[in-house]
């Protein structure tokens, strides 16, 4: 049985408990709804800024968490934050003991983090500069470069660190516009897992966030491009080019999510038996890194096929790739390919379920979609997977109407896209 | 280690200097055809030219760049963003035209005509409209209803005007200039 309480703080704010009996340890985090997604061209990166400031022990106009993070951090509890395309979130996970003194600090980040020093927002500024330097640096950005693609520069196309150049230019009153507009109870979700007593811990989180001030959230209205596009940036260093066939697909909610995974799986696994990297890697020594990835967001998803391959290489690759997903649509896939991916994802699924704080960043996730998911009933999910709902699946989504195209590198693009054909 | 330089800017499509100057190679000549008919969205350019969308928005970021076309109007419908693009300048007139001077094996000065030459010619002298803007140009496509026998005069007059600055040509001159046309019944559904 897997049991989670959920409640409502009168301000607002959504509090998601799951206990686990006998467990000596606990994890609790709370997800604030604002990411890149909610971001323009005027505040491009600054939901993550704000991330590394509101966890920032230096912060000396917040004696309180500083006070707080110094006795945790003495405890050995682990501390960290996040953003994604749509949620901040900072989390802590340690011994149960703890569980008071964390959920004080995490009250403390959201409500008494309302103003930064100068020195530093610029001390911080440099280091996520040079986070974001890191990543666009890099062929890890093909991922999000290709929901840039699929949905254009804005909602969860927006990549998460942002512009650099707006982030040089960020000041407090920025950031404080973000905290006011999007740090409010009623945008958040509080999420507590591990050895706890519900009554208790809910005295304590009432205690510590009942002060929260209600205050009305920004509205954000959904708005991506028409049609799915292209991202291609002609950089000419290196031996090397990144390419990325992807599809618009369904959101995390979505019925079709296991079986998209699934599918996933079977032709882009990292593993030496999907399709792809038998096809691309084992039998024609084209690519070492290639794989495939799904994205779902609360409204929309991304599916992707990435390769890292030579530049001379680029154009087999994308018809081997081609073929292999004309060759899915025409002939489906079979029972052992869909039985070895669902236990692939099993397997991770009830790893998840023994780790904390993969738990915690589950129920967040869902939690923030106003969904409640257990783990369990994702393992039930994949255990019903049946190949005959997969292969209709396969016929909707591969389709030059969802398809769009990201790659960095040294190619000749009108020629390449001249393969990206779906039958 | 760092995979390739940052990736400082945030547009969607950045190309070198030297893929830019030839905007009009790929598809880009057959949206600006298709455009000649009207303004259109991606998702009708794709249908017309029954290529993804993705591909379409390749050539039209190029030809947006170069000032090619332009957006029209701009919607929103059910959250998605709906872009309609129209020739940017009517002063760009596309005019079709192909005249292709190959010798044959005995010597003879013929006239080939071919969909690929066409294609390639008036590709050079339109990237040419782009470079060269101050020199005489002109690029358009005519539409006309009429019967066999005016139009039978209006080629008749065609040639007459060709056939008199034909006779005015400088061997000596610096500048060639070119004039592609293609004219036959058109019927537009």
């Amino acid at each position: 049985m897997y049991d989670i309480l959920n409640v409502y703080l009168e301000n607002g704010l959504r509090i998601i408990m799951h206990r686990i009996p006998y467990a000596k340890t606990m994890a609790c985090g709370i997800w604030i709804k604002q990411g890149s997604k909610y971001e323009s061209d005027s505040n491009s990166g600054l939901s993550h800024l704000l991330e590394h400031l509101m966890i920032n022990i230096e912060n000396k106009n917040n004696p309180k968490y500083q006070k707080l993070i110094n006795e945790l951090s003495y405890e050995g509890v682990i501390y960290n934050a996040g953003t994604t395309k749509e949620s901040t979130s900072f989390y802590f996970s340690g011994l149960s003991r703890n569980l008071e003194k964390c959920i004080q600090a995490l009250a403390s980040i959201v409500i008494d983090n309302r103003n930064f020093s100068d020195e530093l927002i610029e001390n911080e500024k440099k280091v996520v500069i040079q986070e974001a330097i890191s990543f666009y640096s890099s062929f890890n950005q093909i991922k999000e470069r290709t929901s840039q693609a699929l949905y254009g520069n804005m909602d969860i196309g927006r990549i998460i660190v942002g512009s650099i150049d707006r982030i040089k230019c960020a000041t407090n009153k920025d950031l404080g516009k973000i905290v006011d507009e999007s740090y409010t109870p009623e945008n958040s979700t509080l999420v507590i897992v591990g050895g706890i007593d519900y009554e208790k811990t809910l005295k304590i989180i009432d205690q510590n966030f009942s002060s929260w001030a209600d205050r009305e959230t920004r509205k954000y209205k959904e708005t991506i491009e028409g049609e799915p596009g292209i991202f291609f940036n002609s950089i000419n260093n290196g031996q090397n080019s990144v390419v990325s066939i992807g599809f618009r697909i369904p959101s995390y909610i979505d019925k079709d999510r296991v079986n998209i995974e699934i599918i996933s799986k079977i032709l882009a696994e990292p593993s030496l038996e999907s399709r792809l990297v038998q096809e691309i890697r084992m039998k024609r020594g084209l690519a070492y890194n290639l794989g495939g990835f799904t994205s779902f967001y609360e409204n929309r998803g991304t599916l992707g096929f990435t390769v890292i391959c030579a530049h001379k290489s680029v154009n087999e690759v994308i018809k081997v790739i081609m073929y292999e997903l004309n060759k899915a649509k025409e002939k489906g896939v079979s029972d052992e390919e869909v039985s070895r991916a669902k236990k692939i994802m099993e397997t991770r699924t009830l790893l998840d379920l023994d780790n904390l704080l993969a738990q915690l960043k589950f129920l967040g996730k869902c939690s923030s979609y106003g969904q409640l998911f257990s783990l369990e009933n994702e393992v039930r999910k994949i255990q019903n997977v049946l190949k005959e709902n997969i292969n209709p699946i396969i016929c909707e989504l591969f389709n030059e109407s969802n398809m769009g195209f990201a790659a960095i590198g040294s190619f000749d693009i009108d020629e390449t896209i001249q393969y990206l054909k779906i039958n | 280690m760092a995979d390739i330089p940052c990736i400082y800017d945030m547009s969607l499509v950045n190309e070198k200097d030297n893929l830019k100057e030839d905007i009009i190679k790929g598809k880009a000549l057959e949206i600006l055809l298709t455009l000649l008919s009207g303004s259109k969205t991606i998702k009708e350019i794709a249908k017309e030219l029954n290529i993804p969308s993705f591909s379409i928005q390749l050539y039209v970021k190029r030809l947006m760049d170069n000032n090619f076309i332009r957006i029209t109007e701009e919607k929103v419908i059910d959250g998605k963003i709906e872009k309609t693009y129209e020739l940017a300048s009517t002063d760009i007139q596309i005019l079709n035209y192909l005249r292709k001077n190959c010798k044959n094996s005995d010597g003879t000065e013929n006239i080939e005509l071919s969909a690929q030459h066409f294609a390639s010619l008036t590709r050079e002298i339109i990237k040419n409209v782009g470079k060269c803007n101050d020199k005489p140009h002109k690029i358009k496509a005519y539409f006309i209803k009429s019967d066999e026998e005016t139009m039978q005069r209006f080629k008749e007059d065609l040639d007459k005007l060709f056939d008199k600055y034909q006779a005015l040509e400088d061997e000596n001159s610096i500048e060639t200039y070119g004039l592609i046309t293609a004219f036959a019944p058109y019927k537009l559904d």
